[in-house]
């Protein structure tokens, strides 16, 4: 199919108002599968781009900071663009780009680059910047071919340290219970002890339940990371076999690749995007 | 003792954020802010991690160890607030990196920006001229002479003829080149943005410059002032 052909019926047009809950909708569709993107609702989107602030544009103050592509008269993409990023004389930034997965899809992410370059050169700049997850494939696909390019040394990074393992697992309770049952590993009942540096915490799981204890006696399985693994295990950004291979994490269990399973399973590796709206 | 022993640390709430910072002499001349934060891990969880923001010491009270008192009374409080974990965004590239890594803090993820150049030698003429003007390094540039190649990945190289501290786009390589310089258009905007200095450019191979060893010295100065004019600006 021809570019003019794949484009045919769409439209790229300004933020109205209104438009607040397929936009959110999108934001929520696209981020779904990655760890760090808070949902939004259609208020609390509105209200992270509502006054320009040193991450996010003011749509009050310009509409134009998000363009919306249609088709059909539904709305499919958009990208939100800051022309006045902070502490970025010469850049206008492109921090949120996202589009329904339908046909065609890249041509229509393609669609509002381009129009994005447009808008950036109309208000002197001399460069267009584009905020991707490193894992987001299908997007870097895209910027690629709209001859944008990455820089292989990342200099602006996220980091965190865990302060309290047992209360850290405890939140994610529910979500280790399902990781669990995903896992295929629904059936299985043990404890496991998790041990990141000189901090312990117990999981004691039973069919169709997860729960987090401070300490457990000969436990089932036993994982051990490094400090320095911890955060990436922990927050998804390294695999258990990753660290593995580093030397930064052993398991032991008297069934080694059934311990094995339970580690990888409670502990997997998730694409991991952090919209710049939501820095603090 | 120095004021880094001296200093009163003290807290203050705005809205969901508490800032803690070392006052002397009824100033605030050291902070950190952190306020509550959902970060979620998957579609069951999500942890309430501490945000941690706003770190900056004024240039005089730098080195004394106010900054390390200020971040470990943080650390206390966010604990004593019962957060599981903390999180910040920072970059490799600064010097408070150290110091986050030596309170247990470790990088989790990148943040790879994505450059397009919209006009790259258009960029290069901006760029140049505006070191040229910089008064720091606009005198000792005056009377030089120098045919520059600019290497810009993925883009075309572009030329530039300095002489008499002012910037002339060429249309076609010439004949003889001075200085060569490679780097990729991301690493150009970062440095011309001053996110990154020349030395950490350098050092990380992001930039290469080839040619006579002056050229190369003069020009590396004027993309280094580019750096400390945003930072001091």
């Amino acid at each position: 199919m021809q570019m003019a052909e794949r484009r045919k019926g769409l439209a790229i047009r300004s933020f109205r108002e209104g438009d607040e809950e397929a936009v959110a909708g999108l934001f929520n569709r696209c981020t779904e599968g990655f760890s760090g993107a808070a949902s939004v609702t259609a208020e609390s989107w509105r209200e992270e781009v509502r006054e320009q602030s040193w991450n996010a544009p003011s749509l009050d103050a310009d509409r134009d900071c998000a363009r919306l592509a249609e088709r059909d008269g539904k709305v499919i993409g958009y990208a939100l663009t800051d022309y006045q990023p902070y502490e970025l004389k010469h850049a206008a930034l492109v921090q949120e780009l996202f589009v329904e997965d339908v046909e065609g899809a890249d041509e229509v992410a393609a669609a509002l680059l381009e129009d994005a370059e447009k808008r950036a050169c109309a208000r002197d700049k001399e460069c267009v910047m584009l905020l991707l997850s490193p894992e987001d494939g299908r997007a870097q696909r895209v910027a690629k071919a709209c001859a944008f390019s990455e820089e292989s040394d990342g200099t602006g990074i996220f980091m965190a340290t865990i302060l309290d393992l047992v209360a850290f697992l405890k939140e994610i309770e529910e979500e280790l219970a399902r990781r669990i049952a995903d896992g295929g590993l629904g059936g299985w009942e043990g404890t496991v002890r998790v041990v990141v540096g000189e901090q312990e915490a117990a999981l004691r799981v039973r069919p169709g339940k997860l729960s987090v204890e401070e300490t457990v006696d000969g436990p089932d399985v036993s994982v051990s990371l490094a400090p320095e693994a911890g955060p990436p295990v922990l927050f998804g950004q390294m695999s258990v076999g990753e660290a593995y291979a580093q030397g930064s994490l052993s398991v032991t269990a008297e069934d080694r690749a059934q311990g094995l399973r339970v580690v990888d399973a409670l502990f997997p590796r998730r694409p991991m995007f952090l919209p710049r709206a939501q820095w603090w | 003792m120095s004021d880094g022993d001296t200093a009163e640390i003290k807290t203050r709430q705005r809205g969901t954020w508490r800032r803690v910072y070392a006052e002397v002499d009824e100033s605030d001349v050291s902070h950190v802010s952190y306020g509550p934060h959902r970060f979620p891990l998957g579609p069951k969880g999500e942890v309430r991690i501490a945000g941690i923001a706003g770190v900056g010491t004024e240039p005089e009270f730098r080195r004394k160890g106010l900054a390390r008192r200020v971040f470990q009374r943080t650390m206390d409080d966010v604990k004593g607030a019962g957060y599981s974990c903390a999180g910040l965004f920072t970059s490799t590239s600064i010097v408070a990196h150290r110091m986050y890594r030596r309170f247990g803090y470790v990088d989790v993820a990148c943040n790879r920006p994505w450059v397009k150049l919209l006009d790259p030698a258009r960029a290069c003429s901006k760029a140049l001229s505006g070191m040229l003007r910089d008064e720091r390094v606009a005198e000792h540039l005056s009377r030089w002479q120098c045919a520059v190649e600019l290497r810009l990945s993925p883009h075309p190289a572009v030329y530039a003829k300095i002489q008499d501290g002012r910037v002339k786009m060429l249309s076609r390589r010439p004949r003889a080149i001075d200085v060569s310089v490679k780097m990729s258009a991301t690493t150009f905007m970062l440095l011309r943005e001053g996110m990154i200095s020349v030395e950490y450019a350098q050092a990380a191979r992001l930039l290469s410059c080839e040619g006579e060893a002056e050229s190369c010295e003069r020009l590396m100065q004027a993309f280094g002032s580019a750096h400390r004019v945003v930072r001091e600006g």
